[in-house]
């Protein structure tokens, strides 16, 4: 049993935040636009995001 | 304690330290398979190869885009890359954009008068060896700013920054480049969406 306890605690050493989820993301920033596109695109990407 | 338990915890040692132990850094292969995307235009898209970024470089020279983690998540070595950081990022975005329908050529600069461009700036790229109880990770992080040009002139410039993960049970590297791979598909298949809306008529 201690053993078993001893081995658990050494491996929550290596525990990973990401085990367990997924952490895939992006983020747009946009900085200019002079076609006025960039924001009816982010628009539709947060609405597909959403889905 | 017994002789068996002293055994039973070397060996336990032994096999929970051995997962990402490495003391050597790990040349990383940069590969690019372009995500799925449907048919955003068509047209000529020149796609100017961005300058080397200036990432710190280990003793052989090659840049530094990572860490090397034991099983404790202790940094042991770095990761760098094995090919040219600008070709990957000229070839990945000429992958995509082919996907979507354009036809792609990367050039050392945009010519004065062409009809579709894209310009990179590479701020940063990391890749960290995430070791967990059952797994080895690779979560990477790519940053950039693309400068999309129309008819010569640059009309729309936006920053990315994606995060990406890929893990498995060996960690032999696989998960760092497939990490780093995902986290290209994600801001590309934003940024051809970008690009092919600001240069529609």
């Amino acid at each position: 049993m201690r053993i078993f306890v001893l081995f658990i605690l050494l491996a929550a050493g290596g525990c990973s935040k990401y085990e367990f989820e997924n952490p895939a993301d992006v983020k747009a920033t946009v900085i200019y636009d002079k076609t006025g596109t960039a924001q009816q695109v982010a628009s539709q990407l947060a609405a597909e995001g959403r889905k | 304690m017994k002789t068996s338990d002293i055994a039973a915890v070397i060996l336990g040692l032994l096999m929970l330290s051995s997962t990402g132990c490495a003391l050597v850094d790990m040349k990383l292969p940069l590969s690019y398979k372009p995500a799925g995307q449907p048919s955003l235009g068509h047209g000529a898209v020149e796609i100017a190869q961005p300058p080397d970024p200036q990432f710190k470089k280990n003793r052989e020279g090659l840049p530094i885009i990572g860490n090397v983690r034991n099983g404790y998540g202790m940094h042991t070595a770095d990761v760098v890359a094995k090919d040219s950081i600008s070709r990957w990022f000229a070839n990945s975005t000429a992958a995509q954009l082919s996907e979507a329908g354009y036809q792609t050529v990367v050039v050392d600069r945009l010519s004065p008068t062409c009809q579709r461009g894209i310009e990179i700036d590479i701020r940063r790229i990391m890749t960290d060896m995430d070791p967990g109880m059952f797994s080895i990770g690779g979560v990477s992080q790519i940053e950039c700013v693309m400068t999309v040009t129309k008819n010569g002139e640059p009309v729309e410039q936006i920053r990315f920054e994606s995060m990406a993960d890929d893990r498995g049970i060996v960690g032999g590297g696989g998960e760092l480049e497939k990490g780093l791979e995902k986290a290209m598909q994600l801001w590309l298949a934003q940024a051809t969406r970008y690009a092919a809306a600001a240069w529609k008529d």
